[in-house]
């Protein structure tokens, strides 16, 4: 095992930049997972770890190995692709034993390490078949299997439920978080999709245009995002993000103040609050009034989105059923410590809770 | 390192082979051809090319028009063949694979067994002949062949050159074809398109690249039709190609042969340009 | 059966019928004894290989044997380089890229004819005219742009990821090529290589002008077996000269298309 260090790395295709100085520490160990839209980067910072991309400047550290300039085979990284890779050519027996048998270890280890791999992923009787022959979740399986078989110092995921359908992706995504414990390997796992990343990661590394956002453990990404773009990436739906205005400890939104506001901003801010932390009702908090405009009922969830008085149009998300009407009014509070308050011009953090 | 990055050392080492040889065996002889026939004595002299045009023996005014003719009309029939047989084989049925491995066997055989297998057809005592016969249909044999049936023979050569080269055209264009999603007629089906909408506003701009190319690759060799005039009509119906092969092999006119080879060459670079650019512009519009 | 689908059927049939019945033609005819040929009967009856033992004789064993080791030599010269240059065409991106394969695409729109003129006279001066190393020489330098530019396509079919899983699971980037990418692109080169060796095979200008003694089939059956007087001795050349080709049609049927598709 070993642990991951990125240091300003920079990575060109051509007049693109895909990395604009990426510096990140991956424990030993832990799982890391880059999360961002598609274009952020994050399968590029995999494929340099892996020795796949040579990074145009800045270094990449196993443990305090330099090993920016070696070739994959000299890392002892392995990885899932996203289109599992399996050579078509040949078994699966043969796919799984491939890495150890470039490594020459001798034949009976071979055969024992690719029984455990198999049996690990449930996939015994599936060596004797061709890639062809599997269905999507055992290809996956297998090209899991072929990762794990050779232990290595950093296990590398790309997307590798993205072709899975989604009672298979939420099987497999807790199976794989459980294998990454087991073997206390040290992972670094790519996606898109939040779910997915808040499940498997230790730690977060949210990525937006080349450059890395937030890293933080799944609740820090989720309770404090360090600005409005992990703010709104984060969280189905989207957190509520309105202009506002704080001045001598009174914080103006939406035509509502709120006073007491202990925050050390002055004059403009965008106010951001989650649509499950806002409640029915007037509490203490931010009140804020406005007319029901729409309502979507999900059953275990209830989605309101609230036409403000001020104009502003905000999304509530109240669990289970909730008893509102299409263009009756409503009364809504927004608890302090639900309330973020960020830069408007470098769209930063400020405070989390006011 | 892997072969992501964009070093150029490696792709040059595996590249430099192949681009020495072609150097070597192509644009060198280019070069030489030039010097052949326009610096026999190591002086500039247009020997060859007063040759070529005023000697007696000379038949390049003829070489020239019929090996226009035989293009103008040879390239036209199999293309517009070659698009009727896309047409009926593009939807699957039973047997489809096997028809178009048929069709694309004359793609695999040479114009020297070509030529020979018209004549088994089109001679005096060929199938053709003996089928009319047979029926009644005429007395006595249509001569193909011979210098007094110069019309007859070369619709025989255009006969075994559509046969021939068809299969290169169809092969490209159905291939074109092959790659249209099916959901594109489907989706004009399910708007009610008839099945002339269909082909002209579905099928035909979406494998015009195809027979463009198709077109292109089949007039650059058009112009070097040999074998197959050779082995039917001789130098009764002179090409340019079968000029230069006269020329080589049996005068050893060396000069006058290079001279042939020019001009062919000249007239596949022009065509060839005109490919490329095409190449290029359909490059632009994706 | 709706009245689309017996055009349809009338129209496959008819060119089916158009390509194969000149073919059966030549093949009967050759087969057919003298008498029986130049009798008023469409189709023969009866079987003789008379005029194939006369072709045999009259050199086309020899020519047989030219030709292969021609053809051979010409898939083994004109893979050695062109697999290389295909292989850095549909897997590195570098500078003048573009321009090369334009480059490569002008030399297999030459016409051959045009090199025939200079390789005999540099052949002569060498002393390589008349010889099948020679030959092999000319034929890959018809052969070689071909082979590069299927080569690259066939290449830039196969996923990179198959490849990068070689990397990152411990191979260097020859044994990536020898271990991952070579036994893919294995049968579509094979079709390849057999599509190549036609072309030597079929080439009748360069070999009738570079060879007197050594013929290749084609160049034999142009020069001598046209001068023959029988009819159903030239039917058996062409007999002779499409075998490989309706071999080819046989086995590589499945690449046909797909190598037509991105090769041209």
């Amino acid at each position: 095992m070993a642990s991951v260090r990125l240091e300003g790395v920079v990575k060109r295709f051509g007049r693109t930049i895909a990395l604009r100085g990426i510096d990140l520490e991956i424990r030993d160990g832990e799982s890391m997972v880059l999360l961002g839209p598609s274009g952020c980067g994050k399968t590029t910072t995999l494929r340099v770890i892996a020795g796949l991309e040579r990074p145009d400047e800045g270094r990449v550290y196993f443990d305090d190995r330099d090993v920016t300039d070696l070739p994959p085979r000299s890392r002892n990284v392995s990885m899932v692709f996203q289109s599992y890779a399996l050579w078509p050519h040949m078994k699966v027996y043969d796919n799984i034993a491939f890495p150890l048998k470039v490594r020459r270890l001798p034949e009976s280890e071979i055969r024992k390490r690719v029984r455990w791999a198999a049996e690990l992923m449930e996939i015994e009787g599936l060596l004797d078949r061709y890639p062809h022959q599997l269905s999507g979740g055992q290809r996956q399986r297998v090209a899991v299997a072929r990762a794990i078989v050779v232990e290595p110092e950093v296990l590398l995921m790309d997307e590798p439920l993205s072709n899975l359908d989604a009672i298979l992706r939420v099987k497999m995504r807790s199976e794989i978080k459980k294998l990454q414990r087991k073997l206390g390997v040290t992972m670094v796992y790519v996606t898109h999709d939040q779910v997915e990343a808040m499940v498997i990661g230790d730690r977060i590394a949210v990525m937006n245009n080349g450059r890395i956002m937030q890293v933080g453990t799944p609740s820090q990404i989720y309770k404090e995002p360090a600005n409005t773009f992990v703010a709104t990436f984060i969280g189905s739906p989207q957190m509520n993000i309105l202009e506002g205005f704080v001045d001598d400890g009174k914080l103006v939104v939406a035509g509502s103040e709120l006073l007491g506001v202990e925050a050390e901003a002055r004059g403009r801010v965008l106010v951001g609050f989650r649509p499950e932390r806002v409640l029915i009702g007037v509490f203490d908090g931010l009140v804020l009034e406005g007319v029901v405009d729409f309502v979507e009922s999900l059953g275990s969830l209830t989605i309101i989105h609230v036409a403000l008085d001020s104009g502003s149009k905000i999304v509530v998300s109240i669990s289970g059923e909730a008893d509102v009407e299409q263009g009756s009014r409503i009364r809504l509070t927004v608890p302090r410590d639900a309330i973020h308050l960020f830069d408007p011009e470098s769209g930063s953090a400020i405070t989390h809770g006011v | 390192m892997a072969p992501a990055g964009r070093e150029w050392v490696k792709p040059a080492l595996l590249m430099a082979p192949a681009i020495l040889y072609l150097t070597i065996f192509i644009v060198y002889p280019i070069i030489d051809t030039i010097i052949i026939a326009f610096f026999p004595e190591g002086r500039f002299s247009t020997e060859s090319l007063e040759y070529l045009l005023y000697s007696p023996l000379s038949k390049f005014w003829d070489a020239i028009k019929f090996t226009l003719i035989l293009a103008a009309l040879v390239v036209p029939i199999e293309t517009v063949l070659a698009l009727i047989a896309t047409l009926v084989l593009l939807q699957p049925f039973k047997g489809r694979d096997t028809a178009v491995y048929i069709l694309s066997i004359p793609i695999a055989i040479s114009d020297v067994a070509a030529g020979l297998i018209w004549y088994s057809m089109l001679t005096s005592k060929g199938f053709v002949n003996k089928v009319l016969i047979e029926l009644g249909v005429i007395d006595s044999p249509i001569y193909f062949f011979g210098y007094e049936f110069r019309d007859r023979a070369l619709l025989a050569i255009v006969l075994a050159e559509v046969w021939r080269s068809m299969a290169i055209v169809f092969i490209i264009i159905f291939a074109g074809a092959q790659l249209i999603h099916r959901e594109l007629f489907e989706a004009a089906d399910v708007f009610g398109a008839s099945f002339w909408v269909k082909l002209r506003h579905i099928l035909l701009p979406m494998i015009k690249p195809s027979i463009q190319a198709a077109l292109i690759i089949r007039t650059l060799f058009a112009f070097q039709v040999f074998a197959v005039v050779w082995i039917l009509a001789g130098r009764d119906i002179p090409v340019l190609a079968g000029e230069a092969y006269y020329n080589l092999v049996e005068i050893h006119r060396f000069d006058v042969a290079a001279l042939y080879a020019l001009i062919i060459a000249i007239l596949s670079m022009t065509t060839g340009f005109l490919y490329l650019r095409m190449l290029r512009a359909r490059h632009l519009e994706v | 059966m709706r009245p689309s689908d017996i055009v349809r059927v009338a129209f496959v049939a008819a060119l089916v019928t158009w390509t194969l019945l000149p073919i059966v033609i030549a093949v009967l005819y050759s087969v057919a004894p003298e008498s029986e040929y130049y009798s008023d009967k469409p189709i023969p009856t009866s079987f003789t290989l008379d005029h194939m033992r006369v072709l045999w004789n009259l050199g086309a064993r020899d020519a047989i044997v030219n030709s292969i080791i021609v053809g051979i030599g010409t898939v083994a010269l004109s893979f050695a380089l062109g697999i290389p240059a295909g292989y850095a065409l549909a897997r590195y991106v570098f500078p003048g890229r573009d321009l090369v394969k334009l480059g490569i695409v002008a030399t297999r729109m030459f016409p051959v004819i045009v090199i025939a003129v200079s390789l005999l006279k540099t052949f002569l001066r060498l002393g390589l005219n008349d010889t099948l190393p020679g030959l092999i020489l000319a034929h890959t330098a018809m052969a070689l742009p071909f082979v590069v530019l299927i080569s690259s396509s066939v290449f830039a079919g196969i996923p990179r990821e198959l490849e990068e899983a070689g990397y990152v699971f411990g191979l260097s980037s020859i044994g990536v090529f020898f271990r991952i990418t070579l036994p893919l692109a294995a049968p579509s080169l094979a079709a390849a290589a057999m599509f190549t060796f036609l072309l030597s095979w079929n080439e009748v200008f360069i070999a009738s002008a570079l060879t007197l003694t050594n013929r290749t089939l084609p160049a034999f059956i142009l020069t001598s077996a046209l001068a023959t007087p029988t009819d159903p001795i030239k039917f058996a050349a062409a007999v002779l000269m499409i075998i490989p080709a309706l071999l080819f049609i046989l086995i590589a049927r499945r690449y046909l298309i797909t190598m037509w598709a991105v090769g041209r």
